[in-house]
């Protein structure tokens, strides 16, 4: 009996043992969280930047990142500062300066896979970033409901970003 | 009398047994146990029985009268932070009271004089106080290497179950993939809840920017139908609802106005468009090049989309004329 005793209290031991190397070695490190295109939105204010500004600054919730000027040339700009940067019969981009945003929206309907890669390519160059500084950026990449109903309304985020969603 | 060493070390011992006599042993005498247990029990449940009603109604307004030592409570008082403290403080009591009856075990085994009972008392003693301490740390590990949150004693909060018959009832951040929490209806306001039924996050139809329009007490189905509409930019034409054979949109800005049907900014729209541009008919032409345009520079400014808007769906309380709501992949709003 007390030989049994002592192989279950080993047992046990050898099982806590176990459990706290396990708790050790898997307790959360901190990281830093690469997110997408849907991330919080930034508290920073943003300064709309004079037209022959080389660089713009986008705040985003943790940090601000360096962007091509896109008030220097914008196909459409309103009142309030918001500006559609790029436009094609593939897809329409806007700088919305309120919340710091960005909205992607893919406008071919015959194949969003591919207007989506197109945009995520112009949305690169044109900002000069990284794929990397992309997935910290807020905002939305969709697709309007008449291009494609059952779609709409969802952000898809950039496809090369974490928690990113393929188009149905 | 001489005190000699033999003499204290003897009178250690026979104070050590008096001692284990008056305090150990009624611990560990089986048959008292299961005596005092039979007696216990019943007390135990009929105290539970008549005190739950009086614990359900000290939560909420709970006020310990006595604090427990290391541990200060905040106000507003709760029970379950009483309690989730008298845990913390038992985990830590359980580890002094091992520390204190190994010692106490050791004292007895140092004492025992070779006697073989003592011995194996005191060794008992040492080893009941370890496996209590590892039941007690283990306990603790486990749960918290189950989830963390089964040691963080919380208010338990009753999950809304969503009604039979939705179709994707809840807040799934991924298709198809059913939501963590339960219905979140301010993220979800229209009767479909999906991912594309849920307000816009940022940009031009995140809810905030319908503050102070006709379209403010429904500012979440307007941000559902505007995000689905447009995908929250401000400019957008639409690349579907176009004339034949000109091809000139028809539908443009946050909500798509249909510049055929609808007059915006005071402008005479429908005057410069026409005939009705619909799901059946496309054939239309741009009679007024003017005004069309001075149409679609106007539905293109937030203000008026929005204003157009309110006034389609009767400030917001009918969206039925958007596809977005009553067409097919509709959010229903």
């Amino acid at each position: 009996m007390k030989r049994v005793f002592k192989i279950v209290l080993f047992v046990f031991a050898l099982i806590l043992l176990g459990l706290l190397g396990y708790f050790l070695i898997t307790r959360p490190k901190k990281t830093v969280t690469t997110g997408h295109i849907s991330s919080p939105l930034p508290t920073a204010e943003f300064v709309i930047p004079p037209p022959d500004a080389p660089k713009m600054s986008v705040p985003t919730d943790r940090e601000t990142i360096d962007v091509a000027n896109l008030y220097s040339n914008p196909v459409y700009k309103l009142p309030d500062g918001t500006i559609t940067f790029l436009e094609n019969s593939d897809f329409t981009m806007q700088f919305f300066p309120k919340d710091k945003s960005f909205s992607i929206a893919i406008l071919n309907p015959t194949d969003l896979n591919a207007a989506r890669a197109k945009a995520e390519s112009a949305f690169l160059q044109t900002l000069e970033i990284s794929e990397e500084q992309a997935c910290r950026l807020t905002g939305f990449l969709g697709t309007p409901y008449s291009v494609s109903p059952k779609n709409s309304g969802i952000n898809f985020g950039f496809s090369f970003c974490p928690d990113s969603i393929p188009f149905k | 009398m001489k005190l000699s060493p033999v003499r204290i070390f003897y009178g250690v011992v026979y104070l050590k047994q008096k001692m284990m006599k008056l305090f150990l042993t009624p611990f560990f005498t089986e048959v008292r146990a299961k005596k005092n247990t039979k007696k216990i029990l019943p007390f135990l449940l009929f105290g539970l029985f008549f005190l739950a009603p009086v614990l359900v109604s000290a939560i909420g307004t709970y006020k310990p009268m006595e604090e427990i030592p290391g541990y200060t409570l905040a106000a507003p008082y709760d029970f379950f932070d009483y309690i989730a403290i008298i845990y913390k403080f038992g985990i830590g009591a359980v580890g002094i009271a091992a520390m204190i009856m190994i010692a106490i075990g050791g004292f007895m085994y140092i004492t025992s004089a070779g006697n073989n009972t003592s011995m194996e008392k005191a060794k008992g003693v040492i080893t009941d106080a370890i496996v209590g301490l590892l039941l007690a740390v283990s306990a603790y590990i486990i749960l918290y290497t189950i989830n963390p949150d089964l040691v963080k004693l919380k208010r338990p909060t009753v999950q809304q179950i969503p009604r039979a018959g939705a179709p994707s009832a809840g807040a799934p951040t991924v298709p198809g993939v059913p939501p963590p929490g339960g219905l979140d209806p301010a993220q979800y306001p229209c009767s479909i809840q999906t991912p594309a039924c849920r307000v816009a996050q940022s940009g031009a139809c995140a809810p905030a920017n319908f503050a102070g329009t006709c379209l403010a007490s429904s500012a979440n189905k307007a941000s559902v139908i505007c995000q689905k509409e447009s995908s929250g930019i401000a400019s957008i034409a639409s690349g579907v609802d176009k004339c034949v054979p000109g091809g000139e949109s028809v539908s443009y800005g946050l909500f798509q106005i249909n510049l055929t049907a609808n007059n915006v900014a005071g402008l005479s729209c429908t005057g410069s468009v026409g005939p009705l541009y619909t799901a059946q008919n496309h054939n239309c032409t741009v009679t007024n090049r003017t005004v069309f345009n001075q149409c679609v520079a106007a539905a293109r400014d937030p203000a008026t989309n929005i204003q157009a808007a309110c006034s389609i769906s009767n400030g917001g309380t009918n969206w039925n004329p958007w596809g977005a709501s009553s067409g097919p992949g509709g959010c229903r709003c």
